[in-house]
This record gives C-alpha cells, sequence and structure tokens, in this order.
C-alpha cells in the first residue's frame, strides 16, 4: 500500500506542546513478524514522553520519529509469518515501542493480542498494557494470595488502577495512595480499602497503623525513588516488593541504587518486572546478550483472555478517565506529564 | 578465661592475640554459655579486617559469631535455660573465640544430645541460613534448577543438600577439583570450576540457555551482578551473604538489570528476634520471630539425626590453631566448616 499518512512526530527533544508536529508521512511497510495496524484508538502511557523530551531511553530512533509505545486497532498488512493475523482487531506494542502516534503503525506480531469485538471502544484499548503489567507483578511475580495486603502507589493512574482491580479480584486487602481528592475516589470506588491521599498524609506510617505495625506483604510501585525507602519500611517479613517503574526519578534505573543491605534486613523479595514479550529466538538473543528474561507470547496471551474474561463478566473496568482526538495528542500528553489526569487517556483515531 | 582478641584491624594472624580477660556476666535476656565449640564464619574477618563501616566493635574485641556449648549462667528472664546444650550466635554477633560467652535467647537454640560434636557446631548458620533462604524466602520447588556459589563452602554445602531435599536440580560452582568432588559427593547435578571456565556461559548452557530458577549467592560484588544473567524468567536470587567482603553489602546494584531480567532480588538475614513487629516498629527492618526459628530447628535437627542432611565439618582444630585455621580460610583452603575444639 502506497500512500501517505498522518502522524504526531518529534523534531527534537523537548517539551509536547513545542516540539511535537503533524507530519504526512508515508504508509509503512511491515517486515518479517511485524504487521501494520490501522489505528482505531492510541492508549497514552507515560514511557512516551521520555520519547518526546529525550529522557532516559535504551535506544534512541533517529529524529524524527512517532512516539507511541501502545495502540489499538485493525491489522490491515502483514509482513512474512504473520499473514494469518490480516483482519483482526488488535492490541499491541508498537516496534521499537514507538511509532504509534500515527494512522497506521508497525507491530511485532507477538506482542499482539486479539481484542474481541464485544469489548467496545474506547475500553477495547485501555485494557492492555497497565493490566498486563499488573497481572505480570501480581500474580506472576508476587504469586499474591486471598487475604494478603497490597499497597498500590499511583493508584489512581494507569496500572494503579489496574493493580486496585487485579488484587480485589484475588481477594487481597487493598492500601491504595494518590494525590488528589478526584483520584482518591477513584480509587475508593475500584475497590481499594483504605485510600492515602499522600499529599496529606504520612503514607508509611498510616499503613503501618493499618496493619498492626505488620507492614503490607506486596508493594506494588512505579513511581519508584520518590517512595521506595518509606514503602520498604512498611512491606512485612517475606515481603514483595515490585518494582514495575522509576516514574519519579528515571535515571536511577541506571544507577547503583539498590543496597543490598537495605534487602537483606528488610528480608523481603525485591522483584524486577518488564512488560515486554518476544518470540523464542529473540528471547534467547536477549538472554543471551544482556542476561534478561522477557516473557513469551504464551504468557501474553494467558494473562490477555484472563483481562477479558475478567472485563466481560463485570469483575474489572477499564478506567478511561479523557478520550480525546488525534489532533489533541500534544495536549494530553502535556496534561498526563503535569499529573492531571486520571486513569488513561484514550486517542479516538477518526476513521 | 582465655580469649582470642583483636587489638588493631589486619591479617588474623597478625593481629590476633590470646589473651586473659574477665568472665562477662548475661544482661537481660541472656545466657552465659561456657563454649565446647567455636565454628568459625567468613564475617569473622571481615570484622578482624575492620571492613564493617557501620557496626564499629569496641577495641580490643573478641571476634567470633558462632558458639557451640552449654549455658553456664543465666540472666534475668532466661532461667529457664540453665544447663541446656546450646547453639548460638553470640550478643553483637562477636565474642565467641573465648571460653565463655554471653548470647540473647532470641539467638540460641537447643541443641539435641544425639547430634554430637563436631556436626553438632556445624549447623546453626548454614543450615538455618539455607533453610530461610531456599525454602521460605525462595519457594524453591522440586523439579526446579537450583545454582549455589562456593558449594564446598559451609553455608554452600548446606545449600546444595538442602537444593538436593526439595527435589531440585542443583548446579554447583567452586574453585578446586577436590572441592567440586565435594559437591557431587553433596548431590549437586553440574559442576563448574569459576576459576577455570566461564560460569556464567557453563550455567546457561547447563540450563538449554534458560538459567536458573533460583541462586544462592553468598559471594557479593561482581558474582552477584554475573549472576543476574542466569536467573531464569522469575528466577529468584537469593543474596545470603558477601563472603567476596562485607563491602559489597553496601555496595549499590543498578536496578535495570533486575527489572528486564523479570526475576526478584531477595534478601535474606537471620537474626532473630522475641518481637518481630516491635523490632520492626524500632528499626523498619524485618527479622524473623525466634519461635519460628525453634520451629525450624526441630525439623532440621530431625532431618540430621535421620542422615537426611549432614553438616560437612572440613577442619577441626584446637583453640591454640585458631588463628591459623582462619587465614587457611581466607585463602579459599578450607572445604566445609571449620570447628575450633576448647
Amino acid at each position: 500500500m502506497s500512500g501517505s499518512m498522518r502522524a504526531w512526530q518529534t523534531h527534537e527533544y523537548g517539551e509536547p506542546l513545542d516540539v511535537l508536529q503533524l507530519d504526512d508521512v508515508p504508509i509503512p511497510e511491515p517486515g518479517p513478524g511485524e504487521v501494520r495496524v490501522k489505528t482505531h484508538a492510541i492508549p497514552l502511557n507515560l514511557n512516551d514522553l521520555e520519547r518526546i523530551t529525550g529522557g532516559n531511553m535504551m535506544v534512541r530512533p533517529d529524529l524524527p520519529y512517532s512516539p507511541g509505545m501502545e495502540v489499538m486497532g485493525i491489522v490491515d498488512a502483514c509482513g512474512e509469518g504473520s499473514e494469518d493475523r490480516l483482519g483482526e482487531r488488535v492490541v499491541a506494542t508498537t516496534k521499537g515501542a514507538h511509532g504509534g502516534y500515527a494512522e497506521y503503525a508497525i507491530c511485532p506480531a507477538i506482542s499482539m493480542f486479539s481484542m474481541p469485538d464485544s469489548v467496545p471502544l474506547p475500553d477495547a484499548a485501555a485494557l492492555y498494557f497497565p493490566f498486563h503489567l499488573a497481572w505480570l507483578g501480581l500474580v506472576d511475580r508476587a504469586d499474591l494470595q486471598r487475604g494478603e495486603t497490597v499497597l498500590v502507589h499511583a493508584a489512581a493512574g494507569g496500572s494503579g488502577s489496574a493493580a486496585i482491580q487485579i488484587a480485589k479480584h484475588l481477594g487481597a486487602r487493598v492500601i491504595a495512595t494518590a494525590g488528589s481528592a478526584e483520584k482518591v475516589a477513584l480509587c475508593r470506588e475500584l475497590g481499594a480499602d483504605v485510600v492515602i491521599d499522600y499529599t496529606a498524609e504520612d503514607f508509611a506510617a498510616v499503613v503501618l497503623a493499618e496493619t498492626g505495625d505488620r507492614g503490607v506483604d506486596v508493594v506494588f510501585d512505579n513511581v519508584g525513588e520518590a517512595v521506595m525507602e518509606d514503602s520498604m519500611k512498611c512491606t512485612a517479613y517475606n515481603g514483595r516488593y515490585l518494582m514495575m517503574g522509576f516514574a519519579s526519578n528515571k535515571l536511577v534505573a541506571d544507577q547503583p541504587f539498590l543496597v543490598p543491605r537495605r534487602v537483606a534486613l528488610g528480608n523481603l523479595k525485591l522483584c524486577g518486572v518488564l512488560l515486554a514479550y518476544a518470540d523464542p529466538d529473540m528471547s534467547h538473543l536477549v538472554k543471551t546478550a544482556m542476561g534478561w528474561n522477557f516473557a513469551s507470547g504464551e504468557l501474553g496471551e494467558r494473562i490477555m483472555s484472563e483481562i477479558v474474561d475478567l472485563y466481560s463478566s463485570g469483575t474489572i473496568r477499564a478506567v478511561v478517565g479523557q478520550t480525546v482526538g488525534f489532533d489533541e495528542i500534544p495536549a494530553a500528553i502535556d496534561a498526563m506529564a503535569r499529573r492531571a489526569t486520571v486513569g488513561r487517556t484514550i486517542v479516538m483515531v477518526d476513521a | 578465661m582465655r580469649a582470642w582478641r583483636v587489638h588493631e584491624y589486619g591479617a588474623p594472624a597478625d593481629v590476633l592475640t590470646l589473651d586473659d580477660v574477665e568472665i562477662p556476666t548475661p544482661g537481660d535476656g541472656e545466657l552465659l554459655i561456657r563454649v565446647q565449640a567455636i565454628t568459625l564464619n567468613f564475617n569473622d574477618l571481615d570484622g578482624i579486617h575492620g571492613r564493617y563501616k557501620t557496626v564499629r566493635t569496641p577495641m580490643p574485641y573478641i571476634p567470633g559469631m558462632e558458639v557451640m556449648g552449654t549455658v553456664d549462667a543465666c540472666g534475668p528472664g532466661a532461667e529457664a535455660w540453665a544447663g541446656q546444650r546450646v547453639v548460638a550466635i553470640p550478643s553483637g554477633a562477636f565474642g565467641g573465640y573465648a571460653e565463655f560467652v554471653t548470647a540473647p535467647t532470641a539467638m540460641t537454640f537447643a541443641m539435641p544430645e544425639s547430634i554430637p560434636l563436631p556436626a553438632a557446631a556445624g549447623i546453626l548458620m548454614p543450615f538455618h541460613l539455607g533453610w530461610l533462604a531456599l525454602y521460605e524466602r525462595g519457594g524453591l520447588q522440586d523439579g526446579e534448577t537450583l545454582l549455589v556459589h562456593a558449594g564446598a563452602g559451609g553455608a554452600g554445602s548446606a545449600a546444595i543438600q538442602l537444593g538436593v531435599h526439595a527435589g531440585a536440580r542443583v548446579i554447583a560452582t567452586a574453585g578446586s577439583p577436590q572441592k567440586l568432588a565435594v559437591c557431587r559427593d553433596l548431590g549437586a547435578d553440574v559442576v563448574i570450576n569459576y576459576r577455570e571456565v566461564d560460569w556464567v556461559a557453563a550455567v546457561l548452557a547447563a540450563t538449554g540457555g534458560r538459567g536458573v530458577d533460583v541462586a544462592f549467592d553468598a559471594i557479593g560484588g561482581s558474582t552477584t551482578t554475573e549472576t543476574f544473567k542466569c536467573m531464569a524468567f522469575n528466577g529468584r536470587h537469593l543474596i545470603v551473604g558477601f563472603a567476596s567482603g562485607i563491602e559489597a553489602e553496601d555496595e549499590g546494584i543498578v536496578p535495570r538489570p533486575v527489572v528486564f531480567g523479570n526475576f526478584s532480588l531477595v534478601g535474606v538475614c537471620h537474626a532473630y528476634v522475641d518481637d518481630p513487629i516491635g523490632f520492626k516498629a524500632m528499626t523498619g527492618f524485618n527479622f524473623p520471630a525466634h519461635a519460628d526459628g525453634v520451629e525450624m530447628h526441630t525439623e532440621l535437627c530431625g532431618l540430621i539425626e535421620a542422615g537426611e542432611l549432614r553438616p560437612m565439618i572440613g577442619q577441626e582444630v584446637v583453640f591454640t590453631e585458631l588463628p591459623a585455621a582462619l587465614a587457611a580460610m581466607e585463602r579459599r583452603e578450607t572445604v566445609g566448616r571449620t570447628v575450633v575444639r576448647i
């Protein structure tokens, strides 16, 4: 397919409102193992910001390029080996975790999952990343048990709001932190048993009081540095501390930040959690070259099917705080950067 | 009483002197133990060299963090322990290189007469640590793969046995053919001489490139960060000690390989307290409850009596030979544990 499409692109690194430009660019072609998704909706992620501001990135694509790590839409072209996915309604991670702020996006087939027609938009676009991440953390890594207590930070955000719901589904008691009255209300509505406005209260003191000074069994943390020491103080013996991200200071991910003594004296598990799917060849390559472990496509399929089932039965719901038009992407990601959003922001792309 | 004391930091053979000192008095909740056997630990060396940055012992001081003996006198509240045969971590985790030492009851465990010396002196540190690490924190499962570093050492030899006992496939590293033979004898399925081969590559090769489910790492430093590459998806890397030097305990680790590795970095510290919740309120740390330790200890002693597990005592020396025995341990010449008989 030749022709051009609209895409928001980063031309130089800076603030979203300053540097994102709406361009007309050629429609990309999928390579082997890839597909092209005609985007119907684009869920925004805080990580997209790094590809706009030039912050902490493992790989820096050549400028200009389109940010956007997650899309929802219909597969309209297939590279070699993924022909059977043509026409599928999907949610997907974009190739290289960028290229999604566009009318068409290239996505590896391995990190793309079927989204049944029974899930309407905008919800269909909101069920992938945060729910997979929360599931991978709470179920696979933490093995959360019925009756245990979980502390969820940034609980009104995308992955936090997913974590509250999955933890409640698993029968856990949830203590949530959030930074405004509106966010606190959302956490309560999602089922959190205790909600702490961290701008008004010392969250660690409240958590200890709420757990009889024992601490929580699992901490769900994508904030990092700003909450880590205080959170470890309120993690119980044998507790699992999920390191999901470092939103408060992305740089610590590559700094000697974790002190073994602290982990040992806490008698706790510091669990790394990364949401990235790879096929066996890529997994082997990544393991051999870097020592890292990516999740298998089978695990992703299993998680997606659990999530869709829970959604369909009304056990969980998509937390869409804002829907915006394609033209409003820079303003919408800017609002996310200012922590002014609640739940997920979904960009609806006109047909 | 006689005691080996450190007057200035340095190598054990240079700085340990045999002194005549006062017998200590047990305080509240403490016991005075008449020492029959002292078991040497790598952490003793950290103290003697002055490598502990945070907890400085008063000079001159008596090292020694693990003893076996009988209770000679009891402090207030500890009277029930009178006359018992015990193993203990002394107060402050030092003071054990002596004929008498005080220990908190929270760090003391009864040792049945049915387990003779020297085995009785070889149990506390390695088997408690291994049990807490592999079973409680690590959740090691039947059929999983376990990597044990320094498999012929005190902690490592216990970990291999506990791994085999759990039904795990065990890969052990060690630094000499003699030590590799020891690991095999204990039940390790794969043994790797880390001095001769690229052990990371060897571990990956032995697991079909997948890595191990659980790693028992009592070494620290670069061994720890290299081990990250050997961890499987959902793996548990147990940080149980720092035989490479205690400095590693305070050297920060970069989070990315842990996050991207999708595995857990697991802290294991087995200093028992009577009141874990009160201790947490005071320090922010989680220590296991002595009562839980007693339960585990009873189970461990049962397995040892049944011959399922055996403390590996590689060297037995007498009290006057203590500095030389410690120097041999520092040169990595010892196998299993070194027990000093009084």
